[in-house]
């Protein structure tokens, strides 16, 4: 074989190594609930929808919401069991969003969120503080204290993930699981857990 | 396999020299600019910046007043780079390198399986020299990495930053699996085979019998000059294959008492009594095995020390005259060598001095690097005689085309470019301590001696009896780094 038709060769099998793996890559706008079909392994934007809008429906759709008064909830942050540094704030917001969009509930500030009581707590100093805002506002419109309420169920969960890898690819699964804690009578009235599995085999030819 | 047909003297002259620009190209790439480590090791305890070297290779640029990491940047340089960030401090800097390194290895076992440049690589290193790709992380370095960003994500404050890390460490270990033996029996069958292809090639120019020239191409002669000593045999018998250490145990069930997860806590510590002597280690588990939620309770300080640095890498050669060719032969691979170990003492007092405490070995990099040493040391001394017999080939050619000036020219050409690819972690410690212990007062005040000499630094750790305090101390020649962070119990 002589020098010309290895290099014919070689070229050959470069370009059909191009053809199998694919180099284009393109980017473009897409609705953020639109479900990739083939989604990345680690726990993505898609997951944090889908899991948080399944399970805020979840909770929507019991009956311990159905009273007049709308229940007082406090929630906490998921806990991250995962081997991903997800952000399980960004999840419970969505949750939390999703509940008060439903207009069945509503929500203290949990207390992690340290910044938006002690933010409460100087709106209120400020605002009745005769030498300084409270000075010059209408006495009508001050916030009154002895209003504030207390949550009477806390909303609380975690995330965790399972991971498998051999030769041939791997396999993720998540698991999500969130429950209702009744303050008042200690009992937990509602819990839930939606899954993810999701399964990445190799390719047979790439670079 | 050896062309069947020679080609005309002037084909093969132009041929050569294509071949040695491919190789000056490759080993040059491998080679450029070499970092002098042994100046960053002893510039830690300097105020000016021992890491400006580094930084130079790993960044490209800056995206505002973030640094961009060079796409091109060797992982190695980017573990060197990330350890020494958590030494100086810089924990979220160490966590952002790092993160990109398990990225790339992530990638990297996410590859095709038939990969072109996979191939290209694996041909080029058995036929040309070793080191010509990225650095490949060994499986203990992998472990390691995430034990660094838990010590990282702890001296933020994280908690639940580190237990990310413990779950990619255990699912890690979990899929470290040996080398089988079938793959290193093809990989000696495919070289034996070379080597019978070899000896008809060349036996009409030789009186030499065929299995005086399958011992000459031993590659058991490689495998002498590079094995363990008795006493690094000694050493590795403690490491298990899955690259387990104390260090990540105790880290683990610490981050899981911190998360409040006291009946995760009890597992790891188990495991980590398995493989280390240290008394901490043992009490910990004893109190932790009659309660779970005592394991934070009774200590409430725990203190990791970082000591020398791990083993380098050096070049172990095999050279001699080959009667066949006439030329020099020269192959070469890595021996790791572990660093000459220093007398280094670690004193932790109360500030009244009513106890005085040490902390004990926890964990021996050392011992973990020379294991998975041992454990590759067949590939390469296999991969090197591949290249042996590429060598044999080319001089063969060489002499029959251009006579002795061949010989000489192969000659030439088979020492200057066979190169061991020397590349390690070596920043990493070569030992980690460990101490736990309740403290009462408000201060723990450590004292630290190397090889005679007391480090003048003034360490005091301010302790709050009812939060869990986690140190991390850095010893240095003549300085110590520490850090501490404390956590309220769960």
């Amino acid at each position: 074989m002589n020098l010309g038709k290895v290099v014919q060769i070689m070229i050959v099998i470069v370009l059909a190594f191009s053809i199998f793996s694919g180099c284009a890559a393109k980017s473009k706008y897409v609705e953020p609930a639109e479900v990739r079909d083939n989604p990345a392994l680690s726990f993505n934007p898609n997951d944090l929808q889908m899991l948080a809008e399944r399970m805020a429906q979840s909770l929507i759709d019991t009956d311990i919401f159905k009273g007049k008064e709308k229940p007082i909830i406090r929630i906490t942050e998921l806990k991250n069991k995962t081997s991903e540094h997800i952000d399980t704030k960004a999840i419970t917001d969505k949750v939390r969003t999703a509940l008060v969009k439903s207009r069945k509930v509503r929500f203290v500030a949990d207390k992690k969120e340290g910044y938006a009581r002690e933010d409460q707590l100087n709106e209120f100093k400020d605002q009745n503080d005769p030498d300084g805002l409270g000075a010059f506002m209408d006495e009508n419109a001050k916030l009154k204290i002895g209003k504030m309420k207390g949550p009477k169920f806390h909303l609380f969960g975690e995330i965790v993930s399972i991971s498998n890898s051999n030769s041939d690819g791997k396999d993720v699964y998540y698991k999500m699981t969130l429950s209702l804690l009744n303050l008042e009578e200690g009992l937990l009235d509602w819990s839930e857990e939606k899954e993810l599995r999701k399964i990445k085999e190799k390719r047979l030819f790439g670079f | 396999m050896i062309s069947p047909v020679s080609p005309s003297g002037n084909n093969y002259k132009i041929i050569q020299v294509l071949i040695s620009v491919f190789v000056f190209i490759f080993v040059g790439c491998a080679s450029l600019k070499p970092i002098d480590m042994r100046a960053i090791k002893s510039g830690f305890n300097r105020p000016k910046n021992s890491l400006l070297s580094l930084e130079r290779e790993v960044f490209s640029g800056k995206n505002g007043s973030k640094k961009v990491v060079n796409s091109d940047a060797d992982p190695i340089l980017l573990l060197e780079l990330g350890v020494a960030y958590s030494y100086q401090g810089k924990f979220r800097e160490s966590n952002e390198i790092l993160e990109e390194v398990y990225r790339y290895y992530q990638a990297e076992e996410d590859r095709a399986k038939v990969s072109l440049s996979k191939i290209f690589l694996e041909v080029a290193e058995s036929s040309l020299t070793e080191g010509l790709g990225d650095y490949q992380l060994d499986d203990y370095e992998k472990v390691f990495l995430h034990s660094i960003k838990i010590i990282n994500f702890l001296m933020l404050g994280d908690p639940t930053g580190a237990r990310v890390e413990v779950e990619r460490a255990y699912i890690l270990q979990k899929n470290i699996f040996k080398k089988s033996d079938s793959e290193l029996i093809e990989l000696k069958q495919k070289y034996e085979n070379r080597l019978h292809s070899l000896f008809d090639r060349v036996e009409s120019k030789s009186q030499i019998s065929e299995s005086k020239f399958i011992e000459m191409f031993s590659a058991d002669r490689l495998i002498n000059r590079a094995s363990l000593s008795p006493s690094e045999k000694g050493l590795i018998q403690t490491v298990r294959s899955s690259y387990e250490n104390a260090f990540t145990e105790i880290l683990s069930s610490l981050t899981f008492q911190l998360n409040g997860e006291s009946g995760n806590a009890l597992p790891p510590l188990k495991r980590a009594v398995e493989i280390t002597d240290n008394p901490f280690v043992r009490k910990v588990k004893e109190i932790t095995e009659k309660d779970t939620n005592s394991f934070a309770k009774s200590d409430n300080f725990y203190l990791f020390v970082f000591k020398e640095f791990a083993p380098e890498k050096q070049s172990r050669s095999l050279t001699f005259s080959n009667p066949f060719t006439g030329a020099i032969n020269h192959v070469s691979i890595a021996r790791l060598v572990p660093q000459k170990p220093k007398e280094i003492n670690i004193k932790l007092s109360s500030t009244d001095n009513s106890s005085i405490v040490s902390p004990s070995s926890l964990t021996n990099i050392n011992a973990l690097a020379l294991k998975q040493y041992e454990e590759e040391l067949p590939y390469l001394a296999a991969k090197a005689m591949m290249r042996l017999a590429v060598q044999v080939v080319k001089d063969y050619h060489l002499r029959k085309e251009l006579g002795e000036g061949g010989a000489i020219l192969a000659s030439i050409f088979n020492i200057a470019f066979q190169r061991a690819d020397i590349r390690a972690w070596t920043l990493l410690p070569g030992n980690i301590l460990f101490l736990s212990k309740r403290y009462d007062t408000e201060k723990a005040k450590l004292s630290i001696t190397v090889e005679g000499r007391k480090i003048p630094k003034e360490t005091v750790i301010p302790i709050e009896a009812d939060k869990i305090t986690v140190a991390f101390a850095r010893v240095f020649d003549n300085d110590v780094k520490l850090y501490y962070h404390k956590f309220p119990r769960k």
